[in-house]
């Protein structure tokens, strides 16, 4: 079975619903030194609920700096984010760590995981910001981790775990919230074809079953092909559109 | 799962770097508590010792030479001087050589007039006051040593060629503990030994104890002393009992000094190894604490775990340093300066706030740099 055969599709998304995420002529420069680097041009996106979305382009085109700035983890230079309502630019940094806390759950392409923590702490961390109690806690984990099909690895050190179980790990850690938002930069850009589309399914699920929205960053078509939309960055710009 | 886990977990990331973070600050404190513990022994009781109406006196040059026996009447007879007893210091052996205590001959006739904060019992005094060979120790000696009044107590010769047969004639209290310590005899004893065996007469001593009538006759006493004897060929050097105590610290050099600079190198040197180490730490954890954010950790949040992280193991090693400390304290390393000493409780305190702080202090910086830097740059660090 390739990727690609297992891993079908899901139904193409209508814009009707009000926008989740909300991209409105935002551009960010970085500056390193003297240098500036344009990296966003007065970029638009509307995303509705429940829509998985990914991002595709070369390398250099800002597509992590893009779902970095969905994600609350950096401000635009000009222009203005919001999610779910939420002006982004208007919270204070505190207010924004509890606001990623509440909305966002993030899966990077590597090293997710905290070393010293078996799979279960890890997926318990964002936990430890809410009000729920030790029992509450233990329960979410463990149906996080049944989602992503690793109960059997509750104990396991991330060092005992393949890279794509690992990636599942941070997808059950990135779920166990409830957020908003999932928001996954390559999260199978280290994987094998067969780890890859495990991960791929994993949230293809999460976006038909539970109804996640999902951005989620790639390199490999394959991937794009199952979600909904696929954007294209280039230099700055979003430049199409499926 | 919580954060004291996700902060023990962290502590013992690196098994060895944390027991050799551990070790140095134990060992440290360790160190820190015993040369705090030895600077309070040696300045003990000073700001009382300058109330005390109280001179020694002693030869000009130094402790080690003596002063003549004939001065002792010389002295009396100054306007001012209520007492004086001379003070001649010996170290006979006693049998059970672990145990050391300062002895002085001395004249029991006069040696308790005017001691500030000592009390002896009238019967047991006069007794001691009869007995050639009778002998005085202080409360927390012979408590010790398991004396009672009546038993005999030899000192072998080891100084003089002189052995002391003495005989306990009057345990005296005194309400600071060092003066507790020590054995006092008859010095006549030490004389006549000194005769018998060598033929020679004896006739100096090492210091004089003298009492003053009133604290601020002091000066005045000193002055008419040290001018009665200048142009003798045993020159004196009086000085009020708070300074020679002090004097006879000083004969090694400025030991509460130096101590207090090792102290302190101690301390210095503690924070800047932890601090290295946690520097260390910190920097591999750039990209971890930026994991961290994303999941919504605040920064304060962040450096709070890494910081406490840092005080765990200072305050564990140090817990253990100072715990091993007040042990070696109270179980008689320091009975040559004080018999029963044990650590302050003021030391224990300061040295479990060096311990606390030396974490605070090497665990702020190197954990501010870690939570400082941008997510999106932690991110993009691949450890
Ligand atoms: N913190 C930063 N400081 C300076 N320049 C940065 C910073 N972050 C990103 N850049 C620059 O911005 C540009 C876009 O980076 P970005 O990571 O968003 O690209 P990308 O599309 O995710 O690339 P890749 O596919 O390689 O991950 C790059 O040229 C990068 O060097
Ligand atoms: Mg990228």
């Amino acid at each position: 079975m390739t990727p690609n055969a297992s891993v079908p599709s899901s139904p193409s998304q209508t814009g009707d619903a009000p926008p989740i995420v909300e991209v409105r002529g935002v551009s960010k420069v970085y500056h390193r030194g003297p240098v500036e680097i344009s990296v966003l041009r007065g970029l638009d996106l509307s995303l509705p609920r429940g829509v998985f979305a990914a991002f595709m382009g070369p390398s250099g085109s800002g597509k992590t700096t893009l779902l970095n700035l969905v994600g609350g983890l950096d401000v635009p230079s000009a222009g203005a984010v919001s999610v779910a309502g939420e002006i982004l630019a208007a919270l204070r940094p505190r207010a924004l760590a509890a606001w990623r806390a509440a909305h966002v759950g993030f899966i990077v392409q590597l090293y997710n995981l905290i070393p010293v923590l078996t799979a279960a702490d890890n997926v318990e961390l964002p936990l430890l910001l809410t009000h729920l109690n030790r029992k509450q806690r233990a329960e979410h984990v463990r149906t996080a981790l049944e989602v992503v099909g690793l109960s059997d690895r509750a104990g396991h050190y991330p060092r005992q775990l393949s890279g794509g179980q690992e990636q599942r790990v941070a997808i059950a850690r990135a779920i166990v919230t409830d957020p908003t938002i999932v928001v996954a930069d390559e999260p199978t850009g280290d994987l094998d074809a067969e780890s890859a589309a495990e991960v791929l399914t994993l949230l293809r699920r999460l976006n038909q079953e539970f109804g996640k929205t999902i951005l989620m960053v790639t390199h490999d078509p394959h991937a794009a092909e199952v979600a909904g939309r696929v954007y294209r960055l280039d230099k700055g710009r979003l430049a199409s559109e499926r | 799962m919580s954060h004291l886990k996700l902060i023990r977990r962290n502590a013992l990331r690196k098994p060895l770097r944390a027991i050799l973070t551990f070790a140095a600050v134990c060992i440290a404190m360790f160190v820190f508590g015993l040369v705090f513990t030895f600077i309070d022994l040696l300045t003990a009781g000073a700001e009382e010792l300058e109330k005390a109406p109280v001179i020694w006196v002693r030869h000009k040059i130094s402790l080690m030479f003596p002063v003549p026996e004939k001065y002792e009447e010389q002295i009396q007879a100054i306007p001012g001087v209520a007492t004086c007893a001379p003070m001649m210091w010996t170290e006979g052996a006693y049998k059970d050589p672990s145990i050391y205590f300062p002895q002085f001959g001395t004249d029991p006739n006069d040696v308790f007039d005017g001691f500030a904060g000592v009390t002896t019992d009238p019967g047991q005094l006069a007794e001691f006051q009869r007995d050639l060979t009778g002998c005085a120790a202080g409360k927390a000696l012979a408590d010790r040593c398991g004396w009672r009044v009546g038993d005999r107590i030899y000192l072998g010769r080891r100084l003089w060629p002189v052995d002391l047969d003495l005989t306990l004639r009057c345990i005296y209290t005194s309400t600071k503990t060092d003066d507790e310590g020590m054995l006092l005899y008859n010095i006549k004893a030490l004389q006549e030994g000194f005769l018998k065996k060598t033929g020679h007469r004896y006739d100096t001593v090492g210091t004089y104890r003298v009492g003053v009538e009133t604290l601020d006759q002091v000066p005045a006493v000193i002055e008419a002393i040290d001018g009665k004897f200048a142009d003798h060929d045993f020159p004196t050097k009086s000085e009020p009992e708070a300074a020679f105590i002090r004097s006879f610290i000083s004969m090694w050099g400025d030991v509460p000094g130096i101590a207090r600079f090792v102290g302190t190198v101690i301390i210095i040197f503690l924070v800047l190894i932890c601090g290295n180490s946690l520097a260390m730490v910190m920097r591999e954890r750039v990209r971890e604490v930026a994991v961290l954010k994303t999941l919504g950790f605040s920064s304060a949040r962040i450096l709070t775990v890494l910081v406490a992280e840092a005080l765990l193991v200072s305050t564990l090693g140090g817990l253990c340093g100072l715990g091993a400390s007040v042990w070696v304290a109270g179980s008689g390393l320091f009975d040559m300066f004080m018999p029963g000493a044990s650590m302050r409780m003021e030391t224990i305190l300061l040295s479990a706030a060096a311990a606390v702080g030396i974490g605070l202090v090497a665990g702020v910086g190197p954990a501010w740099l870690a939570v400082r830097a941008p997510i999106v740059d932690g991110l993009r660090r691949v450890s």
